[in-house]
């Protein structure tokens, strides 16, 4: 930082002192020029007033070759230096070096927030969830209870008794669910109620279902059922081998 | 002697010409220097002006750069909402 300062700093110091000397050689060719128009005043005026006109000429061509080799040499200068400032093109190249940086910048600092933009769509703990659940309004769901029905008509009358059945299972299905939990296998068995019906007992062991996941989720294992079997077999085999051990026991008593 | 003033009038008359030739050649060469020096001018005006014109055109194109900057920094500021996590 502090070499880059000291470049700038040379920098500056030289660009003024061309500038100093580009201003100082166009203030002599001025200077130059009112110079050359009273020379050529006083050489005419000798000239007509002088006897020996000859030297008159002579002074007078002396000093129009040394004034044309002055003009020329101030105006090279000039243009040298005007050429020298007008080619010094670093500060143009640093400042285009200085945008491109900064639009690099700006490009990269866009990225970034392009990417948690990105991230936050993608991301976003409260996220809308659009579930297949439609509600009719009241017209509409008259106009889709009459085509129902419509519907209902044009069906076979054997399969009326099959449709009763099912309504008559949702209407005991809706009645136990208003009262709080139902049986699995009305789920499963449709002639199932009039076992129920019989077997009031076994109703204690069927599981509350609320709707049909969670009664599978619930639904007892029959694996479960099996190793439970066998654990039992196995506690009336040791039983059984205690009755033995309490007779042999006995039979050692007796004696 | 009317024939050694004629000579010596034709000598000076000689010498007149020759002093006017030499004369003639001054005026000549510092005219030719002027106009070598008047064309220098000129192209030196045409290169100058050239430059100037391309340096102007680069001045442009970097104003136009800094512009386009200013407004998408002023953007960037006006919505600080995007670089907070």
């Amino acid at each position: 930082m502090q070499n880059s300062k000291a470049s700038s700093e040379e920098d500056l110091d030289s660009e003024s002192k061309d500038v100093t000397h580009f201003d100082q050689s166009l203030q002599e060719l001025r200077d130059l020029r009112s110079q050359l128009h009273y020379a050529a005043d006083y050489c005419e005026s000798t000239f007509l007033n002088a006897k020996e006109k000859k030297a008159v000429v002579e002074n007078t061509k002396e000093y129009l070759c040394r004034a044309v080799v002055t003009v020329v040499d101030h105006l090279g200068c000039v243009s040298a230096n005007l050429n020298c400032l007008v080619s010094e093109t670093n500060a143009f190249s640093a400042a285009e070096l200085r945008i491109n940086c900064l639009k690099q910048r700006l490009l990269s600092c866009e990225l970034y927030a392009n990417k948690l933009s990105l991230s936050r769509v993608r991301w976003s703990e409260i996220r809308p969830r659009h579930h297949s659940h439609y509600l009719l309004s009241s017209a509409a769901s008259k106009a889709v209870g009459d085509i129902e029905k419509s519907n209902e008509g044009l069906r076979d009358s054997g399969n009326l008794t099959s449709t009763k059945k099912v309504i008559d299972e949702k209407h005991i299905e809706v009645d136990r669910d208003q009262d709080g939990n139902v049986p699995l296998f009305f789920y499963t068995f449709g002639n199932k109620p009039a076992a129920l019906a019989k077997d009031e007992k076994n109703s204690a062991l069927a599981l509350p279902v609320g709707d049909g996941l969670s009664a599978l989720s619930k639904c007892p294992n029959p694996t479960f059922h099996f190793q439970e079997k066998r654990k039992n077999g196995r506690n009336r085999k040791s039983a059984h081998g205690s009755d033995i051990l309490a007779l042999i026991r006995r039979a050692k008593r007796t004696p | 002697m009317a024939r050694a003033g004629g000579i010596t009038n034709a000598v000076n008359v000689g010498i007149a010409v020759q002093a006017d030739w030499e004369n003639r050649e001054f005026i000549s060469h510092i005219s030719l220097n002027v106009r070598r020096l008047f064309d220098f001018l000129v192209q030196f005006e045409a290169t100058t002006k050239s430059k100037l014109a391309s340096l102007n055109e680069k001045l442009d194109t970097l104003e136009r750069r800094l512009e386009l900057l200013e407004v998408q920094v002023g953007t960037a500021s006006a919505n600080p909402s995007l670089f907070t996590s």
